[in-house]
């Protein structure tokens, strides 16, 4: 008989196992509840300790006539008492503007906020610098440039787009350091939040892209024309570039995309650079995408050689200048019941058959009755 | 002395904001929600509110629209301040019955400038 058959044995195994569980589920629970404890205790703790320097804060962002005095006050607060009230003021950088948070910046500034920033924007874990790079735009002190297109070089990517936002938060003097990180594809960064940081910038920005047109690197070009057409207007200061891309870039990518900035940006003047670009020798992809621009700039002047296009043998060129004579307006819609009306059968006719009876559905469900 | 119910469930930005209105003159009424707010509208019948967007339980969008719809509430004017500064935000805000919209990160001095422009609107 084996001691797996002794029912007694057994027995005492369960026994042991449930005691042995029961312990660790007890030790499991007083753990949770310790932990819990101490959140609300140092949670209790920070809040008493600031209700007393929180009307300080408030002051200070609220009343302009007592702000020195406040400062004052704010700059001989303890260390320990600074220590929980810090991530607060930090926090109000973000609500505010103008005099308020100018006040919020200049105490931040006084207690070393910034220097402490600057120093962790070169630390060795990454979560550390891109908590000091959030910090450096939020203070928006123009001490924060350098140390913050510093970090655009940095290894890690996150750091990079947290940099790269801040930056943002910097306004004109962040332009110039954001499109030169932009041409350097060793170090990628994040086009939505770069487009976001320019944006945010405005003109001092779209000026800095300029010159970035004429970069070697064609990935470059194709990123730098995308934004143009994000951040430019329909002024010629924004356009003439585009179209000089469109007209003469050596990237059949980069002249697609000028073609696209400029359908979205809109200048009539774009529509002589953009009929060369429906030729049968151009790219297809760029035959496309300009087709779809001139429908975008609504010029009647497009008209006939869309009209063209509606029996070209390649289906998507054909399709987008029947969508394009739609989008051109009654000269364009003229053009597809003549070809559609026409003796001569062909793919031609059946594209523009369907994009008039696309823009009547579209018509009837708009008025229906 | 013109009262105004503050609406804002932010801590920092209420206080700043209570306390910016107090030091200007007006009598203020703290909010800490949307519900909160629609009960203390009817109640105390302020002379202008300013509204959060995003509060809890209701938000300020539905809290104007419901002072708009009861005719006691429906001509006091409402300040909307909040971090929504999208174009469809602001559209929305108006359409809701909003008399101004202001956007966060904010200007206390500016809030106190608005809150003055509003009251003399409603005043003629």
């Amino acid at each position: 008989m084996t001691a797996s058959d002794d029912p007694t044995f057994v027995a005492s195994c369960l026994v042991t196992a449930v005691v042995v569980l029961g312990v660790a589920l007890a030790v499991l629970a007083g753990a949770l509840m310790s932990g819990r404890w101490w959140q609300r205790w140092t949670r209790a703790r920070g809040e008493a300790l600031l209700a007393p320097v929180r009307p300080l804060l408030v002051r200070l962002v609220a009343d302009e006539d007592e702000a020195d005095a406040v400062t004052r006050d704010l700059l001989t607060l303890p260390a320990r008492v600074w220590r929980d009230l810090e991530p607060v003021v930090a926090s109000m950088l973000g609500k505010l503007r103008g005099d308020a948070r100018a006040a919020l910046v200049r105490v931040l500034v006084s207690r070393h906020t910034l220097d402490v920033a600057v120093r962790d924007s070169r630390r060795r874990r990454a979560s550390t610098r891109a908590r000091a790079a959030d910090r450096l735009g939020l203070l928006g002190h123009e001490a924060a440039l350098a140390p913050l297109s510093a970090l655009l070089d940095d290894p890690d990517p996150e750091v990079r787009a947290v940099a790269t936002r801040s930056l943002g938060r910097l306004g004109a003097p962040a332009a110039e350091p954001l499109v030169r990180a932009l041409a350097d594809p060793r170090r990628p960064l994040p086009p939505l939040v770069m487009t976001q940081a320019l944006t945010r910038i405005g003109s001092p920005a779209r000026a800095a892209l300029r010159p970035q047109l004429h970069h070697p690197d064609d990935e470059v070009r194709a990123l730098v024309v995308e934004l143009s057409g994000l951040l430019g207007t329909a002024d010629a200061v924004d356009t003439g570039p585009l179209v000089e891309a469109l007209r003469e870039d050596p990237s059949p990518e980069v002249r697609r995309r000028a073609a696209r900035a400029l359908g979205r940006l809109g200048p009539r003047e774009a529509v002589p650079a953009l009929l060369p670009a429906l030729g049968v020798e151009v790219p297809e992809p760029l035959r496309i995408t300009a087709a779809h621009a001139l429908g975008q700039l609504g010029d009647p002047d497009a008209v006939p050689a869309l009209a063209e296009l509606l029996d070209d043998p390649r289906h998507w060129v054909a399709h987008t200048a029947a969508q394009a004579l739609v989008d051109i307006g009654p000269s364009g819609r003229d053009a597809l019941e003549t070809r559609a009306d026409a003796p001569v059968p062909g793919a031609g006719a059946e594209h523009a058959r369907e994009a008039l009876t696309a823009v009547r559905g579209a018509r009837g469900v708009r008025s229906p009755g | 002395m013109a009262t105004v119910l503050v609406a804002d469930d932010d801590p920092d930005v209420r206080d700043v904001v209570v306390y910016k209105l107090q030091q200007s003159g007006f009598e203020v009424v703290v909010a800490v929600d949307g519900g909160d707010a629609l009960a203390l509208a009817r109640e105390r019948m302020p002379d202008l509110v300013v509204l959060d967007v995003m509060m809890p339980r209701i938000t300020g969008l539905d809290v104007c629209r419901e002072l708009r719809e009861e005719p006691r509430t429906a001509g006091i004017p409402v300040i909307m301040l909040t971090a929504r500064a999208g174009e469809g935000d602001i559209e929305a805000g108006f359409d809701w019955g909003a008399d101004d919209y202001l956007t966060k990160p904010f200007s206390p001095r500016e809030l106190v400038t608005r809150v003055r422009s509003a009251l003399g609107r409603a005043a003629r």
